[in-house]
């Protein structure tokens, strides 16, 4: 089976002054489509840095990422940028939401990446519409972010990332701001997304419930990531 | 379908929880001030550029023909080959020089104008000027500008007498003064040509001079003055190669070189006010960018190209300066049409800011060019995309990582 996504000998080093700080030393990963993945370990053990090498958002020292057989780190920025709009969906721990727009326009972002014509924007807008009425959000459309709740803001940055129906959705932490019934309904909804069959879905998280409830969970420590089973 | 990058710039001029408007707001409210002072003072110095040449031409000829070789003898050929040109409307010999000349008592050193009187009424717009009097150059007669008359207490029937300049050239022989009578009083609302011209006849012109036929040059005036080039070359076909023909701007070219560049230079200067202005966006948008750190680092993560995030800040100053540059414009001819008023106002203030005295006019004189008009908003923007795009290219470089990290 042809994998979605394929990090191998991943290696990040950071500069701080004069430390150079090893984040990832070899990681690797093979995630196949329609899966669940978890990825779990301590705090600062890197977790957040994958993720984002494996988004296309921070080059790797060295290894390389394939996506769909196309080596992300090969590609020009545009190139790498359009993946993204793309291919692939970004949910973040603190929402990430544009004060300035209303909802369904923090929605409808992702599509204005690329241009589009005004058939297509109108077709936008009612997607936009149907994802927020997926996530339970219709009647606040036209209510800015610091007008919801802290779940009602990340079911909107989790309608966002489904806007392009991206293969691949990266959450990091989604449910890390939220109480432990709205964080529930969150992850239920991810879940869902991937039962559905059009998403795959790489999450990081503390919660040990929620990496056991995916179909692979990898624990990530001295900068690589090991089945957490072993 | 608005691009994303001018909505961007849009969402970020009306923030929903930052101060960053206010500062968008002092930057528009510079550019405004900017632009508002250059239209004002370039249109002032139109107004002022064209009543020097209004007063000009009316007062001196549009061309004026001499002998290469000095007098002109032959006025006859010369009016009629002239006179034929379509387009000419008056042509009169003339002799111009400085005299002395004493009135009751009081000497002063005017020009006269010696003029062909059967045909002066053509080259000059005096005989439509008198204040007292009539323009009558018969008889020994002379018409002064109205400052000269009051300077010597002049009045019509006034007698002065005016001493010829050859009594300073040819010393060993004496020239008695002419003995003229006021028989006209002049105002050109022009304190030079007031205050400084006689006009007499040809006659006394050459005895005044030493000529016995001719004149020193010959004034012609053309339906269209500022048509010039093309009256110069067919009364040059028409004389040949045996005059001169100088027009009005050579003739007092000095003084429109000074008022080109006195303009010039005010445009530079004031330039520089709004080129400190401009600087304002620029700050603005530096503040934006690090305020929005945050989401540049999330738009990138959207996929937004470095192109399109750049583009939205340049739009955002983009957007600044073209509305500052429109209020400024509309402020600036706000301003020009209350000019008046507004003179009108601080006068009661005591703040004269156009004593009529000097300038000889009753209003503040302006005229809006929409070159210039177009020439200032062109200069805006470009200074503007200079000042929009290094904050720009700023924010489209951000590490998107770095810049989600960013609190």
């Amino acid at each position: 089976m042809s994998s979605l996504i394929e990090a191998e000998n991943i290696h990040k080093t950071y500069q701080l002054g004069r430390h150079v700080i090893p984040v990832l030393a070899g990681a690797a990963l093979r995630v196949v489509a329609g899966q669940t993945v978890s990825i779990v370990g301590l705090s600062g053990a890197g977790k957040s840095t994958l993720l984002h090498v494996l988004g296309g958002l921070d080059q790797p020292d060295q290894g390389r990422v394939m996506v769909e057989d196309r080596d992300l780190y090969r590609l020009s920025a545009r190139q790498r940028a359009l993946v993204r709009a793309l291919k692939i969906g970004f949910v973040f721990q603190s929402y990430h939401l544009f004060p300035e727009m209303d909802v369904l326009e923090n929605v409808m972002l992702p599509c204005m990446a690329a241009p589009q014509s005004w058939t297509a924007a109108r077709q936008n807008r009612e997607r936009a519409r149907d994802l927020l009425a997926a996530v339970g959000l219709d009647g606040r459309m036209n209510h800015t972010p610091l007008e919801l709740s802290g779940g009602e803001q990340q079911r909107v940055a989790i309608a966002r990332a489904l806007m392009n129906d991206p293969a691949l959705i990266l959450a990091d932490e989604p449910t890390g701001n939220l109480d432990d019934e709205t964080g529930r309904q969150v992850l239920d909804y991810l879940f869902q997304l991937v039962r559905d069959g059009r998403h795959t879905l790489i999450i990081v998280t503390h919660h040990e419930k929620v990496a056991a409830a995916c179909d692979q969970c990898y624990r990530l420590g001295g900068g690589k990531l090991v089945p957490a089973s072993a | 379908m608005t691009p994303f990058s001018l909505f961007l710039a849009l969402k970020y001029l009306r923030p929903k929880r930052s101060f960053v408007s206010v500062v968008t707001l002092i930057s528009v409210v510079g550019v405004l001030l900017g632009v508002a002072i250059l239209v004002i003072v370039l249109s002032v110095m139109n107004g002022f550029d064209d009543m020097w040449r209004t007063k000009i031409l009316s007062f001196k000829p549009h061309l004026i023909i001499s002998g290469a070789q000095g007098a002109v003898e032959n006025l006859d050929e010369v009016y009629a080959a002239v006179d034929r040109i379509p387009g000419i409307t008056g042509v009169a010999g003339c002799i111009e020089t400085r005299v002395l000349m004493r009135g009751n008592g009081l000497i002063t050193a005017p020009v006269v104008i010696a003029v062909d009187e059967s045909r002066a009424g053509r080259v000059s717009r005096i005989p439509d000027s008198m204040v007292e009097g009539k323009f009558d150059l018969a008889d020994n007669g002379v018409v002064v500008g109205i400052d000269l008359a009051q300077q010597l207490g002049l009045h019509v029937g006034s007698h002065v007498l005016v001493y010829s300049p050859l009594n300073v050239v040819r010393q060993d022989e004496l020239y008695l003064p002419v003995d003229l009578e006021v028989t006209g009083i002049y105002n050109m609302g022009m304190r030079d040509f007031d205050g400084m011209f006689i006009l007499t006849s040809l006659d006394i012109g050459r005895e005044l001079v030493g000529m016995r036929s001719g004149a020193t040059s010959v004034y012609v005036i053309t339906k269209d003055a500022f048509q010039f080039p093309g009256f110069s070359a067919k009364v040059r076909e028409a004389l040949g190669r045996d005059y001169l023909i100088r027009n009005w701007t050579e003739v007092d070219s000095l003084m429109f070189e000074a008022l080109k560049t006195e303009k010039t230079m005010m445009f530079l200067l004031l330039a520089v006010i709004t080129v400190v202005a401009i600087f304002c966006v620029m700050n603005t948008l530096i503040v934006i960018t690090v305020q929005k750190t945050h989401e540049i680092g999330l738009l990138k993560a959207l996929g937004f190209s470095p192109g399109k995030i750049m583009a939205a800040f340049i739009w955002h100053g983009w957007i600044q300066c073209l509305i500052g540059m429109a209020a400024g414009i509309g402020v600036g001819l706000l301003v020009l049409h209350n000019l008046q008023n507004i003179v009108d106002a601080l006068n009661t203030m005591n703040i004269r800011v156009f004593p009529k005295e000097i300038y000889g006019l009753s209003e503040m004189p302006w005229r809006i060019s929409a070159r210039e008009i177009f020439k200032i908003a062109g200069f805006v923007m470009v200074f503007c995309t200079a000042a929009s795009f290094l904050p720009a290219y700023r924010a489209a470089r951000l590490d998107p990582v770095e810049a989600l990290r960013h609190e």
